[in-house]
């Protein structure tokens, strides 16, 4: 897994590529607490090249929402490739992120 | 923990290869040393001999010829006084008087006429005088028995126009000596011509001339002979070949084509040095024959060198070089010896040491090394090698234990996991309406997935399948407490919506690492087959109905539990045939990933389901089971992997 950090005024946007699994969860666990703990609220997690994501992986989606709702920041996540969006469907997922079909589209949120 | 090593040890060790590696280049130094000083030496003999052979052989021939020259001088002296004296018979007879007296070497000499030219009446003339007895005898020659005037003292004197030696010849009269006879030829003027009037001859003894010749000694058996113009021995230390062989005759008899090629050399009047292989009678040595000619009578002077003896002094240098390098190499050898010693027995004791270090045994002694050289190096890294094994074994004995203490506490929380979940199958022996059949695999020895079912009451079955997110240890304790809750939360008037909530909002309290549940509930009315069920995000079930179609519940978008303490969850109600079938279970299965991280899919698992419509619920999970591991092959098992299903008889 390569993860990719643009940062501009507003928001940091990380690309998430390849496989989020148990064996690299860790890595964007780490990434995100870093900009949590710099100040960072505004969040948005571009999934456009993520094969795959483990339930560690969500769990780690969901630690970031908890943190960043609880600073009034905004955590936001775009571009789900179809299996993905699936599990998101199914577990529920999708009722408590907020999912855009890509970065340009998120943008405008924040 | 150790396997032994089994050192093979050459049969040719390090001692042997370093002994004959170098022993054997010093032995070949050695040897083309010797052998380069051999033959240097030999050559320079050859050429000392050759030298010494040339001056020998020269200053011989000078000497003879010298004394032969005087004697000549005598009858030539002579010849001139006759040639130009009127004479009479007293007075040539008075001439040859002086020639012998005065002369001791001339033993006799004869004048010798032309016939009739003295007395017009007597065809022969020729007075002779000679020694007998210690006085001087005159004899008058000449007869018709002895007609001089054919012999070839006369004749080739005559022919030749010149004095002429003549071949040796045995006088015994004359004291048992070889003899030679001096012939010069006398001219008169006769009217201003010179005209030939006859020979006067000198019977020399050779005695002198064997006496030299036999003087001639080179080395202990070397010696000299003289040959006469046709090849016959004169001279010769071996006193009976003397005028009764000829070269040519031993060379017949020892049948050397090469001493008869020397013969025929001599007689020629040719020098040189020969090296053949002339059997010395005495000594049968090989030999080198120098000759050169005596140019006054066409003799041939042959001195032998005897070669073997002028080579002893070489032979004996090199003998005593070949025992010095003889005992240099036994020094070597010994030095060798020591030093490959020195070298391989620490070497072997730190191999035999390495033996039982690597049996285990740490505390063996390693040889004392006083040396400081490569040998002591290699000691050091042994110690060092020993110490840090030592340190290493510890080390790993302590993780090890610690590791299979950890282990073993996995295997005991494995136990207690498995224990946790229902694991008795069938289950309710005595219910007719229902069979029920799970499995669980944890991916690792303890995991996050769970099942659960228990009667409510005596008609109502409640269960429940969930999956942790993650698997493992943190995964294990979420799911325990999962179950413990799930237990205590079930109520015989709850609803599985109530359940999930209250779940929900337990787990969710102080879930700092968010860790969360997927979860699906179900209350099984055994009488009516009433299924009433709530879905916390977890893989939709499938309904296999007993008329064969396989159909997926719905997805109720509700986010599965320990997340948010008050989101409220909602339940649906299903109606149950007799026949048919519910199959849960959480994505270890569909997401099963092979060797190509391929997943095993929901599609497949359908078409699985499909085939299997009249299997039991053990069949029917022992398929879908068979068909995952089918498509893993041997790739590890990802994920926790869980399946439940429950098949309603009514």
């Amino acid at each position: 897994m390569n993860l990719n950090e643009i940062k501009n005024d507003k928001v940091v946007i990380i690309e998430i590529e390849g496989r989020l699994d148990t064996t690299n969860y860790n890595q964007l666990e780490k990434k995100l607490l870093e900009n949590i703990e710099s100040n960072n609220k505004n969040l948005l997690i571009d999934c456009a090249k993520m094969d795959y994501v483990s339930s560690s992986g969500l769990r780690i989606f969901l630690m970031a929402l908890k943190k960043i709702t609880s600073l009034n920041g905004k955590f936001v996540l775009c571009g789900l490739q179809e299996n993905i969006a699936e599990i998101f469907e199914i577990s529920g997922f999708t009722s408590i992120f907020q999912i855009f079909e890509n970065q340009e589209m998120a943008l405008k949120v924040f | 923990m150790f396997n032994p090593i089994k050192i093979i040890r050459s049969k040719k060790g390090l001692a042997f290869k370093l002994i004959t590696s170098i022993f054997a280049s010093i032995a070949l130094i050695f040897l083309v040393i010797f052998l380069y000083n051999y033959d240097f030496s030999k050559s320079i003999v050859e050429k000392n001999l050759k030298m010494n052979a040339e001056n020998l052989t020269r200053n011989s021939v000078s000497q003879i010829e010298k004394i032969l020259y005087s004697i000549q001088k005598i009858p030539d002296n002579y010849a001139k006084i006759i040639e130009n004296t009127d004479y009479s018979k007293e007075t040539l007879e008075k001439i040859l008087q002086q020639v012998v007296e005065i002369n001791p070497e001339i033993y006799g000499a004869a004048l010798a006429f032309e016939p009739n030219l003295f007395d017009k009446n007597e065809k022969y003339f020729m007075p002779y005088y000679f020694r007998k007895e210690g006085r001087l005898e005159l004899l008058y020659l000449g007869s018709e028995r002895y007609d001089y005037f054919t012999m070839d003292w006369y004749q080739i004197p005559k022919e030749l126009k010149r004095p002429v030696w003549s071949e040796p010849y045995f006088d015994e009269g004359a004291g048992n000596t070889i003899m030679s006879t001096y012939s010069v030829p006398l001219y008169r003027d006769f009217n201003g011509q010179q005209q030939f009037i006859g020979i006067l001859t000198a019977d020399v003894s050779l005695d002198w001339l064997q006496k030299f010749v036999n003087s001639i000694k080179v080395n202990q058996t070397g010696y000299g002979f003289m040959i006469s113009q046709n090849g016959t021995m004169v001279t010769h230390p071996t006193t009976k070949l003397i005028m009764n062989e000829t070269i040519f005759s031993i060379a017949e008899a020892q049948n050397s084509t090469q001493l008869r090629e020397i013969g025929r050399d001599m007689i020629r009047g040719k020098s040189s040095f020969a090296e053949i292989e002339y059997h010395n009678l005495t000594t049968g040595q090989l030999s080198w024959i120098a000759y050169a000619p005596i140019t006054v009578n066409g003799w041939s002077i042959g001195i032998v060198f005897p070669v073997k003896e002028f080579m002893a002094d070489v032979n004996t240098l090199s003998l005593r070089i070949f025992a010095l390098a003889l005992a240099g190499l036994i020094i070597i050898l010994i030095v060798i010896i020591g030093i490959s010693r020195s070298i391989t027995s620490p070497l072997r004791s730190l191999s035999h040491a390495s033996k039982k270090i690597a049996e285990g045994d740490f505390n063996v002694e390693l040889p004392d090394i006083k040396t400081k050289d490569e040998m002591k190096e290699l000691h050091d890294s042994f110690v060092y090698m020993q110490k840090k094994l030592a340190e290493y074994v510890v080390n790993l004995q302590e993780t090890t234990s610690a590791r299979e203490k950890i282990e073993s506490e996995l295997r005991i929380a494995r136990e207690i996991q498995m224990g946790m979940i229902p694991h008795i199958f069938p289950p309710f022996p005595n219910l007719s309406e229902i069979d029920l059949f799970a499995l669980l695999r944890p991916a690792k020895e303890v995991g996050g997935d769970l099942y659960d079912f228990f009667l409510i009451g005596e008609d109502k079955l409640c269960f429940a399948i969930g999956d942790v997110s993650g698997k493992g240890v943190p995964a294990s304790l979420f799911m325990a407490v999962t179950r413990t809750l799930l237990r205590s939360v079930s109520t015989i008037d709850g609803s599985p919506s109530a359940v999930v909530s209250s779940l929900n909002k337990s787990l969710s309290y102080n879930n700092e690492s968010s860790m969360f549940v997927t979860f699906f509930v179900g209350m099984l009315h055994l009488k009516t087959g009433e299924l009433k069920f709530s879905n916390a995000g977890h893989n939709p079930p499938f309904m296999i109905r007993n008329n064969g179609k396989v159909e997926m519940f719905e997805i109720t978008k509700s986010i599965p539990i320990g997340l948010f303490e008050e989101i409220k969850y909602t339940e649906s109600v299903v109606h149950l045939q007799k026949g048919d079938k519910l199959f849960m279970y959480t994505d270890g299965v569909t997401e099963a990933e092979n060797l190509d991280k391929v997943l095993y899919s929901t599609e497949r698992l359908v078409s699985v389901l499909q085939k299997n419509i009249t299997a039991t619920t053990k069949q029917l999970i022992q398929c879908v089971d068979d068909d995952v591991a089918l498509h893993v092959d041997k790739y590890a098992q990802s994920d926790d992997l869980t399946m439940m299903t429950i098949v309603f008889y009514g």
